[in-house]
Parts: structure tokens; sequence; C-alpha cells
């Protein structure tokens, strides 16, 4: 089951709807804010009250894009220095937790173009509960996913991957990516096709 | 593709095909619709396998870590910038500069010393003055001489030759009285100095010329004297 969204992006005194970001009350708002001016102060605090509320998904967020644990805790890391660095340009257009989400999909994509080699020619790496077998989805499918995922142009990639795998809604992808949530929708499922047919391919390989 | 397959297809679009019954009914029969959203579904069902969750001990200290660097190099720029209020940087910064700016003088004047190139050119520029300077010396004192010559024929000047004459001679002292004071503020002008002795031989010039006229006339005279006392 999808999460709500307001559950994925939102925790504690984070708690905002990115699909409403207009209708942000006033209370989410300041909260942004003081959370924003703790960041561009370095307060220690702040940040690791965002790692821990937004550490795990910022993680796998990176690693579904970068496709290794050692890239994506780089970019976590990275992520937040830029958050650090920019927390005082944050204007509360959208709300603080989208803003965070947007830099590291950001130090992600800028990560993916310093590499020499293309997405789906880098190394997959297998988590360490990924072997576990009694998993729904078998190992195997996981990985031909993965590589499969790093065909697509980078915005497909991302919408999927946030709607798909993190359960974020299209008004949410909207607002990290800066696109609008009919344009997510339509991003979704042209990578949708578009992984359908490679899908097909790959499946008819395999099976002898 | 029918019109049913193209709803189909909507219906992916916007994420939810099971839903719709008349979807439901065209899948039951058409088998590549029915084909295309089993793999959109599983497609779904293995991106959902795909979240990634491992542990790094570590990563909070790193992170911790470099933005405490960062904020330590930014409180450091910060403090060197509030530094540069302080009257007594400037006090210094003012020392130091002055400092500096007696040192390069005093190298500029070792540099600049006999032996140095610089000083050859000077020298140039200080002979080619004296040049100058000699010829315009030279020029004051035939000037001078042809002066005291034409000097009782200007004074009682009636002729309108020795009008025009006298009107000439005393632009020309008009233009080298300007040339002077120019001169007087910068020596070493090489233009002002040529325009003062191109004025100089001009003067020279017209009272080479008046002192002839005037013995054309006395010799005019002299003779038209001689005449009359013959006859």
């Amino acid at each position: 089951m999808r999460e709500s969204a307001t559950a994925i992006l939102s925790y504690g005194h984070f708690v905002t709807d990115a699909s409403h970001v207009s209708m942000r009350s006033s209370a989410a708002q300041s909260d942004d804010a003081r959370m924003a001016e703790a960041c561009a102060r370095g307060d220690s605090a702040a940040f690791e009250e965002i790692y821990r509320r937004h550490g795990e998904r910022m993680k796998s967020v990176a690693f579904n894009h970068l496709g290794t644990t050692a890239d994506a805790e780089d970019a976590v890391q990275e992520a937040f220095l830029k958050i650090h660095r920019g927390a005082s340009s944050w204007n509360g257009e959208a709300s603080f937790s989208t803003w965070i989400y947007r830099i590291l999909i950001n130090t992600c994509y800028d990560m993916l173009r310093k590499r020499k080699r293309r997405p789906d020619e880098a190394p997959i790496e297998l988590l360490p509960e990924e072997g576990n077998a009694s998993r729904p989805v078998d190992t195997s499918m996981r990985l031909t996913l993965r590589k499969l995922l790093g065909r697509l142009p980078e915005q497909r990639r991302s919408v999927f991957l946030l709607f798909e795998v993190e359960g974020l809604s299209h008004a949410e992808i909207g607002a990290i990516l800066g696109i609008r949530e009919g344009h997510s929708k339509w991003l979704l499922f042209t990578a949708k096709q578009e992984l359908q047919k490679l899908w097909r391919m790959s499946t008819r390989e395999v099976t002898p | 593709m029918t019109t049913d397959c193209e709803r189909a297809q909507q219906s992916l679009l916007d994420g939810a095909p099971a839903s719709d019954p008349a979807v439901r009914e065209h899948i039951a029969v058409c088998s590549r619709c029915d084909a295309v959203i089993r793999t959109f579904d599983e497609i779904s069902a293995t991106a959902r396998e795909l979240r990634g969750t491992w542990e790094s001990p570590e990563l909070w200290q790193r992170i911790e870590s470099s933005i405490r660097t960062e904020v330590a190099g930014t409180r450091a720029a910060t403090g060197r910038l509030r530094r540069w209020h302080d009257p007594r940087v400037w006090q210094i910064a003012a020392a130091f500069v002055l400092v500096i700016g007696i040192g390069a003088v005093a190298m500029r004047v070792a540099t600049t010393s006999p032996d140095g190139e610089e000083y050859d050119r000077w020298l140039l520029r200080e002979s080619a003055l004296q040049e100058v300077e000699k010829s315009e010396k030279a020029y004051m004192q035939s000037i001078d001489r042809l002066s005291s010559l034409v000097e009782p024929a200007m004074d009682d000047a009636s002729t309108p030759l020795a009008i025009a004459y006298r009107e000439k001679l005393m632009l020309l002292d008009s233009a080298i009285a300007e040339c002077q004071a120019a001169i007087d503020a910068n020596r070493q002008n090489a233009h002002l100095r040529h325009q003062l002795l191109a004025v100089y031989r001009e003067k020279n010039r017209t009272l080479q010329d008046l002192v002839r006229e005037e013995a054309n006339d006395q010799q005019i005279t002299a003779e038209s004297d001689s005449a009359v006392s013959q006859h």
C-alpha cells in the first residue's frame, strides 16, 4: 500500500503536505523557517533531526539513483553540506523537506554527470538484505529492474523511483522536481511503457 | 488499437486500471491489454522492493564532521572580514603601505643610479636640451644685436612698411613670451622648445629683413642726396 504523502515527507514538526504547498499551515511554515534558520547557522542538532527523520529515505533515493551504497552515502553527505550552504536562501515556496529532496536528487544528477560511465553501465550493488530469499520478489527481477532503470532518462527515472519505490504522490514529485503534477503522471506512464518493452525483452532473454 | 484498448491505456496513465469496470471487462477479453497491464503491475511490484535500507553507522559522524568543518571555515572567514573593521588594522596597514612605498622609492632611486640605462637616457635628454638652449641663446644674441640696429627706426616708424614690421615683431614677442611661460612650467617639453626656436628664427629673419630694408632706405636716401648736390 502506498504511504500517504504526509507520512513520507513529514515527521513531527516537519509536517507539511507538499501537494498543497500554498495551503501549508502557518505553523508548519514557521517550523520550516526555524529549521532553515538553524541549518543556515550550522546548528548540529537541526541537522541531526533531519538525518533522523529523512536519512534512511535519502539514502534509499540516492542508492536507487546511483547504484552503490558508497556513492549514495557520499551523495547524502554532500546534500547535507548543500543544505547548510543554501538554507539561508530557502524561500519557503516549497516545504523545507521537499527542498531537501530536491537538493539530494540534484546532487545525484551531478554525481551521475561526473561519472564517465552511463548509469546502466555502472556496477549494480546488491544490498545485504536483498540476498534474503524470503522476499516476495525475486532478486534477479530486482537486479533486472535496476539495470533497466539505468537506461531511462534521468527525470523519468526519478519520477519512477519517487512514485513506485518511495511512494510519493505526483504532487510531491512535482514539487521536488519542479514540474507539474500532470507532467509527473505522464513521465511515469512513459517510463513504465519504456520499461515494459525492455522488461519483456530481458525476461525473454532470461527464459529458456 | 481499439477505443477500448486506448481507454485501458488511459487508465494506466491515471494509475488505477482495475477500478474502472469497463476497463476490467476489456482486459478480460483483450490479451494484449491484459499483458500490458500485467507487466505494468509486475514492474510496480518489483519497484516496491527496490527501497534500499542498510546500516551506515559512520554516515552521521561524517556529515556532522563535514558540517562542523564548513561552519568553522565560514566563521573564520567572517572573523577575518570583521577584523578589517578594526581601526588598528587600518593603522597597521597604512604603516605597512608607507614602509613599502619608501622601500619602492629607494629601490627606484637605486636602480636609476648613474650607472643605469635610465641614467643614459636621462643624460641624452639633458644634453639635447642643452643643445637647444645653446641655439636659443645664439638666436637671442643675434636678435639683441639686430634689435639694437633697428630700434631707432622702429621707435619712429611712420611708413606703412615700418608699421607692419613693428606689428609683426610685437606679435612674435608675444608668442615668445607665451612659449617661455609654458617652458618654465615644463622645461623638458621638446615640442614647446621647438616652437620657441621657430619663433626666434622668425624674429631673427624679420629683424634681418628690417635691417636690410633700413640699409636700402639709407642707400636710396644717400644716392638721392648726392644727386641733389650734383645738380
